[in-house]
């Protein structure tokens, strides 16, 4: 099957790019504590990609209690602690959320005696990100009301049912009109001096910049050197993405703090946007994002 | 022209129950100018009748006799057909001097009308002929030659010499003991001249006749068989039910197969064009026979298991073809000898002929150079070597990695090499020893980040390496005992970086000794007793997590255990009447030091009943079953231990009608019940150069928990003479799938329900032969992916699968071509050929990629027109 593999792939070719975006993409769901303990207030920033252009965007977020990848159940209760519905026009969207007391008996009862939740440094949240055309998605309209009428709590339990195994009507969807992306968030059960915080990354090059958009010549190749500081102490990744051209590699892993990409500008003028995440892998996020203009 | 005595005698008349008594002699009138709308000549006025000459030959007067000034009288003893064809002609007083064989030789050329019986009924007839040799009229000798063998055998005794000149004339002619020829009185002007004979190509020239000159010819005929070439002397052997004395079976030549188009001469790769058998993708040689995974089939040397039959890739066997007399392939519903499989079965007979002399041949093609080389020891003993070495990457590389940017495929190297000592003794027995060694080799570049220079080399190779022997024995009267032995190491193994490892070792003895007394000609009972037997030492190591940026392989699998597994089973053959029933039994057992122990006993019964003299009805109906293989049993990871066979009831019936002669049709049709399927861990490492499972895998552990079906009908209609063979073949099937209880059913992976072959190739003047292969077949069903889900904790997407198997690949559609060209030498024959692969340069897709976000689907697509060229010189 290796071997197999190997012929089918080389035989295909043609693969696109993990670094190009050429359809609507959550790209981050960025916090601003990448750990937090219950009751903590936290800022999400939802980044998201919007190549085609469309004109409005339907953005539904949403928590379960997880376990190794899988909701173990979303939180029935308070819907608005749980769901958010937002209109991603813009391209960012954030907002802000108190961080819900989590049952570990209940949690402890879901996974057995198998796992001692007592002995875990933290419990998993999910996070999930719907992003839709305009009036795509009917689970945003149901959530939606589910918010309205928050004292209605059959409306979110049928919204928490559909969250939950999301694929039958994902398979539904038009897939170019949406994405769904999800994340894993840290909720502590460790003290707040030991939990972690998230990378700094800059990109120096761009500072003179400020809200101005980079502008690459047409089939120029442009070196990006970044830098990170994570104050953590942990390895940190970088991984770009991009509506115009393409970065060379997929991810790269920072030299004593510095990380060094190509981008590939396109042969054509155009513009678009990038980002570079700037990731721990351990729940730290911090995302640059910049307008391109190729000339 | 020639003076004759026209006096002919009628000894019999053999037909339609005339009486075999003399009849009195009565004079045969020679008839100058007969009614070309009348084939038979004039009907006689008076029945009965005997033959009349409707066409006469001039002989050639013997250069002895001319030149003593002999004259002669030679009497010839003529059977006539009842079409008027000289069947036979003898001398029964010969006068010497070399008027017989003049007189037979012009004899054969004569046409007559039929004789008639009393009831005016065309018959058969013996008459005696008078060829008077006078020297008042000489005929004059226009022609003279010799016909010799090309590959340095000497002269040609009964090689057909035919001439056709001006005005039609046509004269047939054989060459002498000297392998020499002559013809008088032939007209002036240009005639062609052909030569033939069994066993060799035909050889054309032209010359002049010119009065009062002797042209002369020498023609050197291209044998087939003596020179043991690549598939010399070999057979395909289709059956398609069952392996039994009297079995009915499809023989196609070597000298056939060795010219289908697309299969590069290797004769074990034109099984694929056969009903009821699937393509691969990529034609990798596999076999996907009636609905059944390739791993469910057997490949076996003269009934010892092979771990392998084809080099990586499927581009060659591995064992030389010179070594082969047959390919036997049994589709299902076979009989009791072979067992452990719910697939079909290739079994590689042993050319087991006496040695005929030194010859052998070098073979070099734009793929792959061999040599083969017989060296006779003796009068029934021989020794021949064989040897092989591709350099298929070095054409192939550029064409496959097309996107450097991620992986880089080489593709594969192989090599093998037999030493064989063969055994014929005069009393019929035979005995064989063979070195058997094949070696591969297959790398990868791929996309590390980690790795100096960005990428890491994968080599995967396999080396097998077996002694095997055979003996064959009569026994007492009717029965022969046949015992093979094969024993050695046969290994695979992965390298790619510290973390990685995957190999798999089999050192194993595999063991036959078999008892069998065929149906005998006045007989009725007929007998197979036998017993197998599989023992050694397997292990293997899977662990691959190196690669689980690109592939999802679970987690790692390693066992090491000793493997038993013995066998014993009998077949009765019992005719009554036009009946022939052949009731059997198989039992198998497994075990393991593990303490794994699993068996199976399986019934199977066949039947044969030959309606008519043209038309055979078939029919068998068995159980088959097949062990889980050792990673599914080892407990030293995630096997099952309590696994049991995996079984299949088989039922199958067809009808075999020969139409003429050249013309045969089959049409099967079977049925296969499959329970047990062992399932889970789908997404396992296999060393398999075959399509994986498509995800959604089934990751559960392993289980008897599978179910299946498999139904359709196999039509196959050939046609053979001496100067075109082809077939086409039809298959319709279904093949379903229930792996878990309580799915619904689906299509299995390998679901092909339309596949049509059709193959022809033509013999044409001057050693030229051309042929064409054409296919269809269904696309393979694959499931669709409707959406996906980007994982930001890692980055990747997470595919959304829809039904299982509700789509299909389009169908593949490939037209393939061949020219053969020999050129007959002195002392050897030069062959050349062109190859051409997928003519038409058709974009068949293979399978289906997706883009690394999941939102397109990427179609593979198969080889582009690939016209491969070669020659070869053998002696």
């Amino acid at each position: 099957m290796l071997t197999w593999a190997m012929l089918a792939l080389a035989c295909g070719g043609g693969n696109q790019h993990p670094s190009e975006v050429d359809q609507l993409r959550v790209i981050a769901i960025e916090a601003d504590l990448p750990e937090a303990g219950m009751g903590d207030t936290v800022t999400f920033d939802v980044h998201v990609a919007n190549p085609e252009g469309f004109e409005q965007l339907d953005l539904l977020v949403w928590s379960c209690t997880a376990w190794e990848g899988s909701c173990l159940e979303t939180q029935i209760g308070d819907t608005r602690q749980w769901l958010h519905v937002e209109d991603a026009s813009d391209g960012e969207v954030q907002f802000v959320r108190q961080v819900p007391q989590v049952d570990l008996d209940q949690l402890q009862e879901w996974l057995g005696d198998d796992v001692d939740v007592y002995a875990e440094d933290y419990v998993t949240i999910q996070l999930g990100a719907l992003l839709c055309e305009g009036g795509s998605c009917d689970v945003i309209f149901d959530a939606w009301d589910a918010l309205t009428y928050w004292s209605r709590a059959d409306l979110a339990e049928d919204v928490a049912e559909q969250l939950i195994d999301p694929q039958p009507w994902l398979s539904e969807l038009p897939m170019n009109e949406v994405s769904y992306a999800a994340r894993a968030y840290r909720l502590s059960l460790r003290e707040a001096s030991s939990r972690n915080v998230n990378p700094v990354g800059e990109a120096r090059f761009a500072a003179g910049l400020e809200d101005a958009p980079l502008e690459v010549a047409a089939g120029a190749i442009l070196q990006m050197p970044f830098w990170a500081e994570d104050p953590s102490g942990e390895t940190v990744y970088a991984y770009g993405y991009t509506t115009v051209g393409r970065f060379d590699e997929r991810r790269v892993k920072d030299d004593e703090g510095a990380f060094f990409q190509y981008f590939r500008a396109p042969s054509e003028p155009a513009s678009g946007e990038m980002w570079m995440v700037f990731d721990d892998r351990d729940g730290g996020l911090d995302v640059w994002h910049k307008e391109v203009i190729i000339k | 022209m020639w003076n004759t005595l026209l006096i002919a005698t009628l000894t019999s008349a053999q037909a339609h129950g005339a009486e075999d008594a003399p009849v009195e002699a009565l004079e045969v009138e020679l008839l100058e100018d007969e009614d070309p709308e009348l084939p038979y000549g004039p009907v006689p006025a008076s029945f009965p009748a005997l033959p009349t000459i409707l066409e006469s030959a001039a002989a050639a007067y013997p250069a002895e006799a001319l030149a003593e000034g002999l004259e002669a009288e030679v009497v010839v003893t003529i059977d006539v057909d009842p079409e008027g064809t000289v069947l036979n002609a003898f001398v029964g007083e010969p006068v010497g001097h070399g008027f017989d064989e003049a007189a037979v030789q012009a004899v054969r050329n004569f046409r007559f009308s039929p004789a008639y019986d009393a009831d005016g009924a065309r018959a058969g007839a013996r008459i005696e002929f008078a060829y008077r040799f006078t020297l008042d009229h000489v005929p004059l000798v226009s022609l003279e030659g010799t016909v010799e063998s090309a590959g340095g055998g000497g002269t040609l005794f009964g090689a057909t010499v035919l001439l056709e000149g001006p005005e039609d004339a046509r004269v047939v002619l054989e060459t002498s003991e000297e392998g020499a020829f002559r013809a008088a009185d032939l007209m002036p002007g240009s005639w062609r001249l052909s030569a033939s004979m069994a066993g060799f190509g035909m050889e054309e020239t032209e010359f002049e006749v010119v009065e009062g000159s002797v042209a002369q010819v020498t023609l050197y005929l291209a044998p087939h068989k003596a020179w043991q070439t690549e598939v010399a002397s070999e057979q395909i052997v289709v059956e398609a039910t069952r392996l039994k004395p009297e079995v009915t079976e499809r023989r196609l030549s070597a000298e056939d197969l060795r010219v289908v188009p697309g299969t590069n001469g290797d004769i074990v790769r034109a099984v694929q064009s056969m009903p009821g058998v699937a393509r691969t993708p990529y034609n990798t040689g596999q076999l996907l026979v009636r609905g059944t995974a390739p791993a469910d089939s057997r490949f076996y040397l003269g009934g010892t298991e092979l771990p392998l039959v084809y080099h990586f890739g499927g581009f060659a066997t591995i064992v030389a073809s010179d070594s082969l007399s047959e390919v036997l392939f049994l589709p299902g519903g076979y009989g009791v000898r072979y067992g452990r499989s719910l697939g079909g079965v290739v079994d590689l007979i042993t050319d087991r002929t006496p040695p005929e002399g030194f010859h052998g041949f070098v073979s070099v093609d734009i793929f792959q150079s061999s040599a083969f080389l017989n060296i006779p020891l003796g009068k029934n003993h021989a020794l021949s070597l064989s040897g092989r070495q591709s350099y298929i990457h070095l054409v192939l590389d550029p064409l496959v990695n097309v996107d450097e940017s991620t992986y880089q495929v080489r593709l594969p190297r192989f090599g093998d090499a037999q030493v064989r000592w063969l055994h014929t003794p005069d009393n019929g027995d035979t005995h064989e020893a063979m070195v058997l060694l094949a070696e591969d080799g297959f790398s990868a570049e791929f996309r590390n980040e980690d790795a100096p220079g960005g990428f890491q080399e994968s080599v995967i190779s396999i080396d097998t390496s077996k002694l095997w022997l055979r003996s064959d024995v009569g026994v007492g009267k009717d029965w022969r005992v046949e015992v093979v032995t094969a024993v050695g190491p046969h290994g695979t193994d992965a390298e790619y970086d510290d973390e990685t490892e995957a190999f798999e070792e089999v050192l194993r003895l595999d063991a036959r000794v078999e008892l069998t007394r065929p149906v005998p000609e006045e007989g009725s009972l007929g007998w197979r007793l036998g017993a197998e037997l599989q023992f050694g030492n397997e292990q293997f190591v899977y662990d691959m997590t190196a690669f689980d940026d690109y592939f999802t392989y679970g987690g790692r699998e390693e066992g090491n255990m000793q493997v038993l597994r013995p066998a014993v089973y009998a077949e009765q053959s019992q005719k009554v009447g036009p009946v022939l029933i052949t009731p059997g039994v198989r039992a198998d057992w497994m075990s393991t030091d593990l303490g794994y122990e699993a068996s199976s006993i399986d019934p199977r019964v066949s039947l044969e009943w030959r309606a008519t003299e043209r038309s055979v009805l078939r029919a068998s109906a068995g159980n088959y079953s097949q062990f889980p293989q050792n990673r599914e049993i080892s407990t030293d990871s995630r096997g099952n231990a309590e696994l049991g066979p995996s079984r299949a009831l088989q039922l199958t019936t067809g009808w075999d009608q020969e139409l003429t002669a050249r013309l045969q049709a089959e049409l099967t049709v079977y049925h296969s019940s499959l329970s047990d399927l062992v399932v889970g861990h789908e997404d396992r490492f296999e060393f398999a150069l075959a399509p994986p499972p498509q995800p959604p895998f089934d990751q559960g552990a392993y289980a008897n928990d599978g179910t299946g079906k498999v139904w359709g009908a196999e039509g196959l209609v050939r046609y053979e003479s001496p100067q075109t063979f082809g077939w086409v073949g039809l298959t319709l099937s279904r093949s379903t799938r229930i792996d878990r209880e309580g799915q619904d059913p689906q299509l299995y992976r390998y679901d092909q329900p339309l596949i049509a072959t059709a193959v022809i190739s033509h013999k044409l003047p001057r050693n030229w032969r051309v042929g064409g292969r054409y296919r269809y077949g269904s696309g393979n069903p694959y499931t669709p992916i409707t959406n996906r889900i980007y994982d930001l904790r890692d980055y990747s997407w997470i595919p959304i699968y829809g039904d299982e198997g509700v789509e299909r690949l389009p169908a593949y559609i490939t037209l393939d071509l061949r020219v053969d060209k020999d050129w007959p030498m002195r002392t050897w024959v030069l062959t050349t050929y062109v190859d051409i692969q997928n003519a038409t340069n058709r974009r068949n897709v293979e399978l289906v990629n997706w883009s690394s976000d999941y939102s397109d689907e990427i179609p593979v697509y198969g080889l582009p027109v690939l016209p491969a060229f070669g020659f070869k010189g053998a002696w």
